[in-house]
């Protein structure tokens, strides 16, 4: 017969709404008061929607959001005359840009880029917002700082592309468009003109920390899954209270590639690894154009790439 | 920008200190993994002569909640049990033999550790899991409800009936199926190791036989995580000792 692998839940209980901690009964007064039951999410997880905290950041980062998308959607529809049909259909080719070189950095035009800098002004205030909520929400709830701090990271990369850098370069044209292809083309373009990013240090970093939390993320949601059954995914007590379903989940890693971590200890390197992969890459993108203007040849330079390269053997190249 | 001197520019600088933050991290977060495990023993479970490159970190103290105390890792509390494991061949890495039934003796694939016989409590400093017939306001909300299913095990023997779902009361979700058994005694049945089908609930962890053998919890409606521990491992031991064509590679 087949067994179950504990991907989905087999029978879902519901009981009275769980309203969190709250001890003192202060916190709930920020709190949206009712709660709901989605089966389909619990068929993968925890079915109850809510209670959400509505406090003055979080309304005003979605208020600012709002913004800033409603701006960008007028601004893609300047693109297209208004003409709603042709939005749909070019939708994913439309944008708000940015605004040309020639007026570095002063504020340009309303029409030429000035639109571009209220919403990209909206969007900073919104994700500074944003991140103002995750430290309270974890302050008030007596956590660590973790999510904030990884938050962060994310951030630095943010302000690197869309501020730090147009700053370091002299121009508000270096910043990224709103728009689905369009910010793609960007990044193609970026790679382009600053001689092919594969070759910058920490681009290459930041893409071992990408495959890697991807890795890690697998092999960890996988081990934790396979030890459901000994109660493995209870982590926190497994932290402090070891069990065979963290010692089997080390020694299945310790046999396969010669060592391991811990229950807490994996979540550690898994958060260190996310958290290099903007922290990496947003050095890499303050290096390009301002201390870097061809990653090519700055290789060529230290010695890791030639002059001309080949991608097959130089005798068949000629036909031989 | 210019280098600073013949090719060392800015860039090279900063790839240079990632480099050596970057091993430092490992070092430490290499370290932080050893708070479980180590200092390493060998198979007479004496301290193994090979420790590796690292040190040990220094201890790190968990302060519980609800008055259970504090908790120090990396400690030297060691085991106490004493396991019914013969050694056969005295090269390092060799396995051990059990001397009865792993199953019973709780070695190998059903092995449990030695927690705390306590049950695990919620943030209100309640038992977390607990018997959904003593809860109130708990419903089946989607999926089959398993209760007075028949239980059948590997061999296709029924063993039982389910006769209630122990609850994760904060999570909201089954951990364990109640059953009871021909002799009128009941057991806790993992919910990761059930698959509930129409009209019955399938174990292939375990055989007929073994049921009478699951053990049992002191109380009838709370379960400690020395009691949890000691019934997930046996079930789990049976995906390898039920039978024996179930050791015996299929090639």
């Amino acid at each position: 017969m087949a067994e179950y692998q504990n991907i989905f839940t087999q029978v879902q209980v519901k009981g009275p709404p769980e309203m969190g901690m709250d001890e003192d009964g202060n916190l709930s007064s920020e709190r949206t008061k009712s709660t709901r039951n989605n089966t389909w999410l619990g068929y993968i997880g925890n079915a109850q929607l809510g209670p959400i905290h509505l406090g003055m950041f979080g309304v005003v980062s979605i208020y600012l959001f709002f913004v800033w998308f409603f701006l960008v959607g007028f601004g893609m529809l300047q693109q297209v005359n208004f003409d709603f049909a042709l939005f749909i259909r070019t939708l994913f080719w439309l944008s708000l840009n940015p605004p040309p070189e020639e007026y570095g950095l002063s504020f340009p035009p309303i029409n030429d880029g000035g639109l571009y800098m209220i919403a990209s002004f909206c969007l900073l205030l919104s994700v500074l917002s944003w991140w103002i909520r995750s430290y309270l929400r974890a302050q008030e709830l007596g956590m660590g700082k973790h999510i904030c701090w990884a938050f962060a990271a994310a951030i630095w990369l943010f302000l690197v592309i869309g501020l730090f850098r147009p700053i370091a370069m002299g121009s508000w044209s270096e910043m990224v468009p709103y728009g689905i292809f369009p910010h793609l083309i960007w990044t193609n373009n970026l790679s382009i003109a600053w001689g092919n990013l594969f070759y910058n240090p920490f681009h290459a970093l930041c893409i071992v920390f990408l495959y890697g939390s991807a890795l890690l993320f697998a092999m960890h949601g996988a081990t934790i899954l396979a030890t459901s059954r000994l109660g493995g995914d209870r982590e926190l007590e497994q932290i402090y209270d070891r069990g065979t379903a963290s010692e089997r989940a080390a020694l299945f890693w310790r046999w396969t590639m010669g060592f391991n971590a811990s229950m807490e200890g994996i979540h550690r390197w898994a958060w260190w690894f996310a958290v290099l992969v903007p922290i990496t890459g947003g050095i890499g993108i303050l290096l390009t154009g301002t201390v870097v203007d061809d990653w090519r040849y700055w290789a060529i330079e230290r010695g890791f790439a030639t002059e001309i390269e080949y991608s097959v053997p130089e005798s068949t190249l000629l036909g031989e | 920008m210019e280098p600073f001197f013949s090719n060392f520019d800015i860039a090279q600088l900063s790839l240079y200190l990632f480099w050596a933050f970057f091993i430092g991290l490992v070092i430490y977060l290499q370290k932080e993994n050893m708070r479980e495990g180590y200092p390493l023993e060998n198979e007479q479970s004496n301290t193994a002569h090979n420790q590796g490159m690292y040190p040990l970190p220094s201890p790190k103290t968990f302060k519980l909640m609800h008055g259970r105390g504090e908790v120090s890792v990396p400690n030297d509390k060691g085991e106490t049990r004493k396991l019914k494991l013969e050694i056969k061949n005295v090269a390092n890495g060799s396995p051990l033999y059990p001397t009865g039934d792993p199953m019973d003796d709780g070695l190998g694939a059903a092995a449990w550790a030695e927690r705390r016989d306590v049950p695990e409590l919620d943030g209100h400093g309640n038992p977390k899991i607990r018997p959904m017939s003593s809860l109130k306001g708990y419903e089946v909300s989607a999926g089959k409800d398993p209760r007075g299913m028949d239980v059948v095990s590997a061999d296709k023997v029924t063993v039982g009936k389910v006769t209630d779902m122990w609850i994760d009361v904060p999570e909201q979700l089954v951990r364990y199926l109640e059953l009871e058994l021909k002799d009128g005694t009941k057991r806790l049945l993992p919910m990761p190791l059930s698959k509930i089908n129409s009209k019955s609930v399938d174990v292939h962890s375990l055989y007929g036989k073994h049921f009478k053998k699951v053990p049992t919890t002191k109380k009838s409606k709370e379960v400690t995580m020395l009691e949890e521990e000691k019934v997930s491992a046996y079930y789990t031991g049976g995906k390898l000792y039920a039978s024996y064509d179930r050791l015996v590679s299929p090639v």
